[in-house]
C-alpha cells in the first residue's frame, strides 16, 4: 500500500525533476561552469504509520519530604500511562541517574536506552497546606522540551494531581485529551443470597480511592453518569420495587424520579442533561424505552413493539437512541431516531446474542456484549464499516463503557466466581484488571470529564 | 511504468541535445586549452627593485694638518763707537745672545707645541679613517643582505608564479575532468533514476520511517505534515526540518521523532541514487 502510494507521488515528480535536469545539462553545456548537479530530492510519502506503545521514561519525581506523605506521584503516572496501552515505560531499575529537572538531564544515556520521552518532576511544599508539581516533557529523539506544566495540590489532592500529570503527558504526545483524572462508578455485592449489601461505589478511573454512595440490602442496578459529572442515575429495589433515582456525587441529596407500575429500569441521561431515556413496562409488562424529561416530569414513549426493548443508549448528538430488542428473535441492536420514532434501524448482525449498547465519544463505535462460542464477551462495533472486534476474552463478560477520550472500554469480567473490574484498549491490545476488594462488582461505567 | 511516447521523444530529443551540448563544451573547452590565453609568462618574472636606500656616502676626508712657519729672529741692530761699540758690542751679543737664547727657547717651545699638535691631529685622523672604514664595511654589508633578499624574494615570486600557474591548469584539467564525469553521473542518474533500483531505495526509505512513525491519536485524513529530512553517506539523519505541519503539536513531535527515529536510513543499492536530502510528507490515510 505504501509502495504503490509511493509511486503515485513519486511518479509525477521524477518526470518533472528530469526535466529540470536536462535544462540543468544544456546550461552546463553552454556556460562550461561547474554547476552542482540538479538531483531530484528523494520524496517519500508516510500514510500509515504505527501503533506501537511510545517509549518513555517517568524518573521519580523529586519529593517535599514530609509533606507529600511519601507519595510517589511518578509511580501513579507510570502506572496511569502504562495502563493506556499506548505507553511503554522504561524500569526504574534500569535508570542510570534521576534527574528532577529538564536541565539535568543527560539526552544520550536516555537516547540510548531506548526512549523517546523522558518526563521529570519534582513536589515542592511552597507553603504549609499546598503541594506543588512541576513536570517537564522532553523529547529525547529532537532534544527538545515538549512542554512544562505546574500542578497546585495538597496532601488529599495529590494523588488525583498525579493522574492530571499523566492527563497532560497523554494529551501532549498523543494529541488527545487523558481520562486518567476521571472516575467510574460501579455497584459491588457482598455476601451470598439472602443476607446480601449491595453498594453503588464511585472510584477514580485506575480503581484506586473508592467511596461508597449508597449502600442497600436491597439490588442496586445501572447506574449512569450525568454529562456533568455530578449526578449518578440508578436503579434501587430499596421499596422491593425498582425505583429510579438520580443522586448527587458529592452531597448525597437524592431523588426518585421514576416509580410507576410494573419496571423501571436502564436510565440514560440525555447528552444535554435534560432527559433520561429509560425503560418502563406499565401494567402490560411489555417493556419499551421511554424519555422522561427532568424537569417537567413528562413522559414520551420512544419504541412501540411487542418485544423486548430495552438498555437505551445516547448518540452523543442526542439525535437517536440505541437499546437492545429481541423484535427479530434473539437480541440485538438498534437505533431510533428521536424526532421520528417510527424509524428503527438494525445495528448488530454478526451473532445470535448482542446486546447492552454504548455508544463511544465520538459517536463512530459502539460497544455491547456479544456471543461468541458460547461466551459473553465485548466487542466493538465501526458504526461506518460495519466492522466488529471482539476486544475480551472472558467467558462473562458484561457493561462495556468508553473512556471519555474513547481509547479504553471498562467492563466486568468474571474470575471464577467473582465479578471484576477490567479493561480494554479499544485496539484490543491491552487488557488490565482493576484492583478491587469490595467483593463482587458489576456494572462498571465511565464517567465523563470533570467540567 | 511504460512511458508515454511523448516522454520518449521528449528524452531523445533532450538526449541529442545533450551530447551536441557535450561535444560542444568540450569542444570549446579544447579550443579555450589551446589558445596562448593562459597567463603571459612576462608577468613571470616581474619584480620590483627591493633596494630602496642607497649605499651610505663615503664621509668627506678632514682637512690636512697646516703647520705654523718658524718665527724668525728680530735683526741685530746698528753698532756706534769701539768702546761704546764694544761695549755695545758686548751688551749687544750679550742681548743677542738672550735673545738668541731666548728665541732658541721660544723656537723649542713652539717645536714642542707644534708637535704635540701634530700628535693630536694624527691621533684624531687615524681615528676617523677607522671610523670610515667601519662605516664602509657596514654599508657594504648591507648592501651584501639587501642584494641577497630581493634576490631570494625575487626568486619566490618566480617559484610561486609556477606553482599557481601548475595549479591553475591543474584546476582547468580537473574542471573538465569533473564537467566529462559529472555529465557521465548524470547520464547514469538519469538511467537509475527511472530503474527499479530508484523504486526500491524509495520503497525502502518509507518503510523505514513509516515503521518509526508511531502515529498519534490525532493524526487522522487531512493532517498533513512536510519534513526536509538530511541525511550523510551511511544514512545517518543530521538535520530534520518541518516545513509545514497542519496537525497539532503531538503530530509535529511525532513526525519530528519519527525522522531521527528512522536513522540510519538504508543505502541504496546503486550508491548514485543518494541524495543527502529527502522530503518526506506524513498524510495519513484514515
Amino acid at each position: 500500500m505504501n509502495n504503490l502510494m509511493t509511486d503515485r507521488v513519486a511518479g509525477p515528480l521524477r518526470q518533472r525533476a528530469r526535466q529540470v535536469r536536462g535544462c540543468a545539462l544544456l546550461a552546463l553545456a553552454a556556460f562550461g561552469l561547474g554547476v552542482a548537479p540538479a538531483h531530484a530530492e528523494l520524496q517519500i510519502l508516510i500514510t500509515k504509520g504505527v501503533t506501537d506503545p511510545i517509549p518513555i521514561a517517568i524518573v521519580p519525581f523529586g519529593r517535599a519530604v514530609p509533606a507529600d506523605g511519601g507519595f510517589d506521584v511518578a509511580a501513579v503516572v507510570q502506572h496511569d500511562l502504562e495502563s493506556s496501552a499506548r505507553f511503554r515505560a522504561m524500569q526504574r531499575r534500569d535508570m542510570l541517574t534521576t534527574p528532577t529537572s529538564a536541565n539535568d538531564v543527560q539526552a544520550a544515556d536516555w537516547k540510548a536506552a531506548g526512549n523517546d520521552y523522558v518526563v521529570v518532576g519534582r513536589v515542592t511544599a511552597p507553603s504549609a497546606g499546598e503541594l506543588d508539581i512541576d513536570c517537564d516533557l522532553i523529547n529525547i529523539q529532537t532534544g527538545t522540551r515538549v512542554a512544562s506544566q505546574k500542578f497546585i495540590a495538597n496532601a488529599g489532592s495529590l494523588r488525583n494531581a498525579a493522574h492530571l500529570v499523566s492527563d497532560f503527558i497523554y494529551g501532549k504526545v498523543l494529541g488527545v485529551r487523558g481520562a486518567f483524572a476521571t472516575r467510574i462508578a460501579y455497584v459491588a455485592v457482598q455476601g451470598k443470597p439472602p443476607s446480601q449489601r449491595f453498594q453503588l461505589i464511585v472510584a477514580d478511573a485506575d480503581g484506586e480511592n473508592p467511596k461508597v454512595i449508597l449502600e442497600s440490602s436491597q439490588p442496586i442496578m445501572s447506574p449512569a453518569w450525568s454529562p456533568d459529572e455530578q449526578w449518578l442515575a440508578y436503579v434501587s429495589f430499596e421499596n422491593r420495587l425498582s425505583g429510579v433515582y438520580v443522586q448527587k456525587v458529592r452531597t448525597g441529596e437524592r431523588q426518585l424520579v421514576s416509580a410507576r407500575v410494573g419496571v423501571n429500569g436502564a436510565p440514560a441521561y440525555s447528552p444535554d442533561g435534560t432527559r433520561l431515556a429509560l425503560t418502563l413496562s406499565g401494567a402490560g409488562g411489555n417493556l419499551d424505552v421511554w424519555l422522561l424529561d427532568l424537569s417537567t416530569q413528562g413522559l414520551t414513549r420512544l419504541t412501540d413493539d411487542p418485544a423486548v426493548d430495552t438498555e437505551p443508549a445516547w448518540s452523543p448528538d442526542g439525535k437517536s437512541v440505541y437499546f437492545t430488542s429481541d423484535r427479530a428473535g434473539g437480541p440485538q441492536i438498534y437505533k431510533v431516531d428521536i424526532a421520528q420514532p417510527k424509524r428503527v434501524e438494525r445495528i448488530t448482525f454478526g451473532s445470535g446474542y448482542n446486546a447492552r449498547p454504548r455508544l463511544s465519544p465520538d459517536g463512530k463505535k459502539i460497544a455491547f456484549v456479544t456471543r461468541e462460542g458460547g461466551n459473553y464477551r465485548i466487542a466493538v462495533q465501526d458504526l461506518a464499516s460495519g466492522t466488529v472486534s471482539v476486544l475480551s476474552h472472558g467467558a462473562l463478560d458484561e457493561s462495556p463503557s468508553f473512556a471519555p477520550n474513547g481509547a479504553v472500554v471498562i467492563y466486568a469480567g468474571r474470575d471464577g466466581e467473582v465479578g471484576t473490574l477490567q479493561t480494554v484498549s479499544v485496539d484490543g491490545l491491552v487488557t488490565q484488571r482493576l484492583k478491587s476488594d469490595q467483593g463482587e462488582v458489576r456494572e462498571p461505567v465511565w464517567g465523563p470529564f470533570p467540567r | 511504468m511504460s512511458e508515454r511516447r511523448s516522454d520518449r521523444i521528449l528524452s531523445i530529443v533532450l538526449s541529442i541535445l545533450i551530447h551536441a551540448a557535450i561535444v560542444g563544451a568540450l569542444l570549446w573547452g579544447w579550443w579555450q586549452y589551446r589558445q596562448p590565453t593562459v597567463t603571459a609568462p612576462s608577468l613571470a618574472i616581474e619584480a620590483t627593485v627591493v633596494r630602496d636606500a642607497p649605499p651610505q656616502a663615503a664621509p668627506s676626508a678632514p682637512p690636512a694638518p697646516n703647520p705654523a712657519p718658524p718665527e724668525n729672529p728680530p735683526p741685530p741692530p746698528p753698532a756706534h763707537d769701539e768702546h761704546a761699540e764694544q761695549q755695545a758690542r758686548e751688551e749687544r751679543a750679550h742681548a743677542e745672545q738672550e735673545a738668541r737664547q731666548k728665541a732658541q727657547e721660544q723656537e723649542r717651545a713652539a717645536q714642542e707645541k707644534r708637535a704635540a699638535e701634530e700628535q693630536a691631529e694624527r691621533a684624531a685622523a687615524e681615528k676617523a679613517q677607522a671610523a670610515r672604514a667601519e662605516a664602509e664595511r657596514a654599508a657594504a654589508a648591507k648592501a651584501d643582505a639587501e642584494r641577497a633578499a630581493a634576490a631570494k624574494a625575487e626568486a619566490d615570486r618566480k617559484a610561486q608564479q609556477l606553482a599557481q600557474q601548475r595549479k591553475l591548469e591543474q584546476e582547468r584539467a580537473q574542471r573538465e575532468a569533473d564537467l566529462r564525469s559529472q555529465l557521465a553521473s548524470e547520464e547514469h542518474l538519469n538511467a537509475v533514476q527511472s530503474s527499479p533500483a530508484k523504486a526500491e531505495y524509495l520503497a525502502l526509505i518509507t518503510a523505514r520511517i513509516n515503521r518509526a512513525w508511531i502515529r498519534p491519536s490525532s493524526a487522522r485524513a487531512g493532517v498533513k505534515c512536510s519534513l526536509h529530512i538530511t541525511q550523510i553517506p551511511g544514512g545517518e539523519i543530521t538535520h530534520v526540518v518541518v516545513a509545514g505541519c497542519n496537525g497539532d503539536e503531538a503530530v509535529r513531535q511525532s513526525v519530528e521523532t519519527a525522522a531521527y527515529r528512522a536513522s540510519p536510513l538504508p543505502a541504496p543499492s546503486d550508491p548514485a541514487l543518494f541524495d543527502p536530502n529527502i522530503d518526506v510528507t506524513f498524510a495519513p490515510d484514515e
